[in-house]
Formats: structure tokens, sequence, C-alpha cells
């Protein structure tokens, strides 16, 4: 080969060359084409819920101090005070709200362990002999586990010796803590709510009279706290007031679930407007129940020395404004300050119930028993197959109302003295699932 | 092109992804994701008390909370210790003021009295009464008369409620023996210590007791005497109690 027709051949493969590096392709096509997707992102959605009292501020799920989406400190629903048997006890709202975007599927109630917050951090690895908490809610008895949460930080200690509810101090034995815990952490002991003696709930003698100068607890020599009798004879209703529904979910109505979803929760009102002795009525007006009144019951209308009790022909439910009767003529003129009251419900539904007190919410309804709040759809009837319990923000029901109550019956012939000057102090929780 | 066999590797990567599956996207409900939770700790229900205090003149105040279950059975004053030297034609004994309060705060709806049953070693009366008696020897006698007469229905009573705490001003009405319309003394009359209400037949005072509140009553013990049976009461003691109750 001539000089000059190797330079043909090298500039031949001079240009094959060129055009395989251009081309790129791993079959040299000469036609390709190509897209890119990028950035691409996920956002996780949130369930997070929030519960209110009455009309106070809503407490969130997130807002806690252990930082894991479970507050353990929202207001409380109930503070009676100067409660006698058979006298109507209280009845406080709690509204409880998906504040997330995602769909609760799971809806839950429950009573909660012993529990309490730190009131004094813990070092990482340091030992700990003894947590500092906020008072005890609850006995802790010697040998309970007590865990500790906070974020996702979790650590279990032993007691080694009991101590009271409303305790500031419980003694464990010495364990290095894993983190450093802070001031405001979660505290409770799963070995809790088993029996009368180890409940959330918990009996003092009251500090402070119920009227100003009045004998309180602590002055009385007949009301033990042993076994947290108030515990064990108060008794508690949770009725479901959502949408206009009542559903009966703990207490007097609801094991069997009450035909009309009401639980047997006392009243006590005032007439709205005076009742006149000029004729016959049907219907009593009455400030907003807070109770409930089923058909039959006997509703008593007392002003001083005057007294009339009428046949409620109908039922009336938390909120109604007038309960309406067999008709019957006043006996007297009877003035808005005239007190009116349900005796049926007290004398014969509760005085004399001893299987829904809160001793019972505790030991049968904590973390083992929950309780499922099917959503509703009627009075005493739900839907216990729906995949979603409590929708997301501002949407479907996202909001679900609960009245929530307490009463000390008066059971006919049984001396009560001991439960003077007593206070009991319990929890509820209010828990939700994706 | 050949077609792909799944080999044992390619199913144990299958089982793996499955497996992962069912632990993150299983399981709802027990092993949710996402949960949120709030607690209302600290609710509290408080009991008031009704607790019972009992003062004679100017004694000290007694409770029932000092008793065993806020019964004070022994321990308050006694209303009465006549002398010995009572006798037919000499004044009535001074009456006993008794200030009753209510130092609870609850307010009683029902306050009651009665006498309790008695029974007087040596007392001539068969069983419990709510008045006895015995015979006593009186101081510097050495042959006491014994009399055979009942006291408990010679001796009288009366029971009137005051408006205050000096006893200036009675109420409109006689507690025992029983008037809605008359004060005990313009009733006139009184009850033998026989006729007291025994712990079957309590006697209600209307009104009850507030919360913080004192009713006051005057208790007057009378003898009217009688010239022809008065020594049949010679050398006896006579004795009686009264309980005072209140009710929530």
């Amino acid at each position: 080969m001539s000089l000059r027709e190797l330079k043909g051949v090298l500039l031949l493969l001079m240009a094959i060359g060129a055009a395989a590096y251009f081309g790129g392709g791993t079959t040299f096509g000469s036609f390709n084409a190509e897209t890119s997707n990028v950035g691409s992102a996920i956002a996780s959605g949130t369930l997070t819920m929030s519960d209110q009292v009455n009309a106070g501020t809503a407490c969130l799920s997130a807002g806690g101090t252990p930082q894991n989406n479970v507050n353990p400190a929202c207001a409380a629903v109930l503070a009676l005070t100067n409660v006698a048997p058979g006298v109507y006890g209280g009845v406080a709202q709690v509204t409880v709200q998906n504040t997330g975007s995602i769909d609760a599927s799971k809806l839950y109630f429950w009573a909660p362990q012993v529990n309490a917050t730190l009131n004094g951090a813990l070092t990482n690895g340091n030992a700990v002999t003894a947590l500092t908490v906020t008072p005890l809610e609850g006995t802790v008895t010697s040998g309970d586990a007590l865990v500790v949460s906070f974020g996702t930080q979790t650590q279990t200690f032993t007691a080694n010796a009991a101590a009271s509810g409303g305790a500031t101090s419980i003694s464990v034995t010495s364990l290095a803590a894993n983190f450093s815990y802070p001031i405001g952490t979660s505290v409770s002991d799963t070995s809790s709510d088993t029996t009368a003696n180890n409940t959330d709930c918990y009996d003092a003698k009251t500090t402070t009279p119920g009227t100003a100068l009045a004998t309180k607890g602590t002055d009385l020599n007949f009301n033990p706290v042993t076994g947290n009798p108030f515990c064990g004879a108060a008794l508690i209703f949770v009725q479901e007031t959502t949408g206009g529904n009542h559903y009966c979910w703990l207490g007097k109505g609801s094991s069997p679930e009450n035909a009309s979803g009401m639980c047997s929760a006392p009243i006590s009102v005032n007439l709205s407007s005076a009742l006149t002795t000029g004729g016959p009525i049907t219907s009593l007006p009455v400030t907003a129940l807070n109770g409930n009144v089923a058909s039959g019951d006997s509703i008593v209308v007392v002003s001083g020395s005057n007294t009339q009790t009428f046949a409620a022909s109908a039922n009336a439910f938390f909120g109604a404004t007038a309960i309406t009767v067999t008709s019957a003529t006043p006996n007297f003129a009877y003035p808005t300050t005239s007190t009116v009251t349900d005796s049926t419900t007290l004398s014969v539904a509760l005085n004399p119930d001893t299987t829904d007190t809160i001793t019972n919410f505790d030991t049968a309804h904590n973390t083992i028993g929950k309780i499922q709040l099917f959503p509703l759809t009627g009075n005493g009837t739900i839907n216990n197959t729906a995949t979603v319990e409590l929708s997301h923000f501002n949407t479907g029901t996202f909001s679900r109302i609960f009245q929530i109550g307490v009463y000390l019956p008066a059971p006919a012939g049984i001396n009560q003295n001991g439960l003077q000057g007593l206070q009991s102090t319990f929890g509820i929780t209010w828990h939700i699932d994706q | 092109m050949s077609k792909k066999r799944f080999t044992s590797k390619t199913y144990l990567k299958v089982l793996i992804v499955v497996g992962l599956l069912a632990v993150v996207g299983g399981g709802a409900g027990t092993f949710a994701s996402f949960n949120a939770q709030t607690t209302n700790p600290g609710n509290t229900f408080q009991t008031g008390s009704l607790v019972l205090s009992d003062t004679i003149n100017t004694g000290s105040a007694c409770y029932s909370s000092a008793g065993s279950g806020n019964v004070n059975a022994t321990g308050c004053d006694a209303l009465f210790t006549i002398p010995q030297t009572w006798y037919p034609g000499t004044s009535d004994p001074t009456p006993a003021h008794l200030t009753l309060a209510n130092v609870g705060s609850i307010n009683a709806t029902a306050l009651k009295f009665w006498a309790p049953l008695l029974s007087t070693t040596g007392s001539p009366l068969t069983g419990p009464q709510v008045c006895n008696y015995k015979h006593y020897t009186p101081t510097g006698s050495s042959q006491p008369y014994v009399g055979t007469g009942n006291p408990c229905n010679a001796l009288e009573i009366q029971i009137q409620e005051y408006t205050d705490q000096n006893f200036t001003t009675p109420t409109t009405s006689c507690v025992f023996p029983a008037s809605t319309t008359q004060t005990c003394s313009d009733q006139g009359t009184y009850s033998e210590l026989s006729a007291l209400p025994s712990p079957t037949s309590q006697v209600t005072v209307p009104s009850g007791l507030t919360a913080g509140g004192s009713r006051w009553f005057e208790i007057a013990i009378h003898y009217p005497g009688s010239s022809s049976s008065d020594n049949e009461f010679q050398s006896e003691q006579t004795f009686f109690d009264l309980t005072w109750h209140i009710d929530q």
C-alpha cells in the first residue's frame, strides 16, 4: 500500500471513530430519543388529634412535651366539689377531632394506667434510683414496671417501694438512664389497673372544705382511703352525641346498649319559663338538659316546699330544652328558679348500680380493654365495619362529641359516711390509629 | 430472546418483598404506622361533709365526727345535772340551752331527735326505756326512804326552739310536745319523760339544718308535784338521753 493509500484508510477510520463518539448509542442507531423525570418527592401526611373540654382550648396530641404525638397532660374533664350521695354530680363535654390529613381507621378511649410526667430530668448514663414526678395519678406497688417515654426513646424502670396516689417521687431499682429524658417525659406504670388498689383512679382525703370553714376530709376519722372506696362507688358514663345521634359507650345503658342510645345520665336543670296553675300542660320548658330523660320517667319539679311529679311521655336527650309530659295541671306557679330532676334515673337506675364504677372502668377498660368508637348511624346504632372512624381534618366526620359524667349513688339503707370528705382523681385517654 | 426461568434465588427475593410489605402495610389497627393520643388526667370528684356539733349552754362543742362512724354516742355534755336537793315545791331546774350546728359542707334536709333506750342497773323498770331510774342513798342519809313511784311518769319535759343564739325570741312552734302553731309556753303543756320519742318513733324537726347553719333549743324539765303522791318519788335518780341526728 502506498503512503497515499494508507492516508486514505486512516482518514476513513477517523471518520468512523468520530461518528461513533458523537452517536453514543450502543447500537449506533441514527435516530434516538430520551426523557428524564427529575425532582420526584414523597410527602407523608399527618395523623394528629385534638381533645377539647367544653369550650376550653383544644389540646393537641402533637403538643405534648414527650414529642411522640402522645399528649399526657390535656385539661381535666371534671372538677366537682362538695358532692353528696344521690345528688346530681356533673357532666362535661369532650370534642375529639382529627386534626391531621390522614383518616383514622380506629378511634378508642380507655382508662390510662397509673401515670405522671417527669418533674426532674434524667441524664444519659447516670444511675437513677428515684423518679421525680408530677403528683402521681394512682398507686404504684413495689415491683411495678415504670415505662418512661420521650420521642422514640423509652426505658423501663422497676419500682422498689410503694408510692401512693399524689406522691411526687417513685423509688426505683438503680439503673443508668439510656437517654437524657427531660422534664415532661411521660411515666406509666404498666403493671397497674388490675385491682381496685392500683387503678389510675385513687382516693385521698380532701384538704379543703366543700364550703368555707366547714369540716374537710382530713378532719374526719371515719373515711379511710384504703382500697379507693370512692372510686369504687362513684359511677361514670360516656355518651356520644355526635351529629344529634346518641350512643352510650360506657356506664348504665351501655351493656346491653340502650335502644335509644342513652346512658342513665341524671339531670338537674331549672325551668326556663314559669308554670302557671291555669290549666294542664304537656311540656316542661327547661334549660338545656345535662342528662337524659326516658319516656315514662318521673320528673320532679321543686320550689321551696312545693313539689310536683310529672310523667315523661317521650325521650329527651342531652341539650333538649323541653320535656314532654303526660297532661297535668301544675299545683303551684313554679318559678324559673324551680329545680327539675328525674327521680327514676336516680332511684331506679343509678342508686342500686354497683357495676358502672370508675374502678371497674379502670380495670376492665384499660390499655387491654380499649373501647372502640365505631361511627354512629343512629340512636343506639353503629357501623362496626366502617373503615374510617374519624375522618381527616375538614372532611366527613372529623369531630366527635362525648358527654362524660359522674354520679355518687345513694343505695337504699346503706350508710355512706365513709365516703365523706374524699376526692377521687382519674383520667381518660383518647387514641386514633391510621 | 430466551424465556427467563424462576430460580430459587428469585423466589427468595419475592418472599422477602412480600414479607416487607406485610410488615409495613399490613396489620392495620394492630400495628398502625401513625397514631395519636391525648389523655385528660386529673379529673377530680370530691364529696362534701355532714358533721353535727352540739353545745350545751356555754360549754365546749361536741362533734359527731369525734365518735365512731360520725356517731358520737357518749362524748357530749349532759343537759342537766340536777342536784339531789330538788324536791317538790322548789323551782324547776334552769333550762338547758342546746346549740346544734351543721359544721359540714352539705345541707341536712332532716333534723331528728329521739331518746335512746336505757338499761339502768337496779332499775325497777323492766327492759330498756327512753327514761329510766334507780333508787339511791342521798348524801348524809343513813336510812333512805325508797320511793315506789316511777318518776319517768311524773317528771315532764318541754323543748322550745329559739330564733337566735341568745335565746331571746322563741319560734312560733313547740318542738316537744309538738305544736306547729303555738310556742311551748303558749301551749302550756309538757310531756312526761316516758313519752319521749324512742329510736323507732323519731321526731323530725322541720326545715333540716343548712351547711354552716345553727339552730337553738331550750330544754326544760318540770315537776308538777302532787301532794298525795310526792313521797313515792323520794330517793330516786332519773335518767334520760337525747340524741340529735341530721340526714343529708
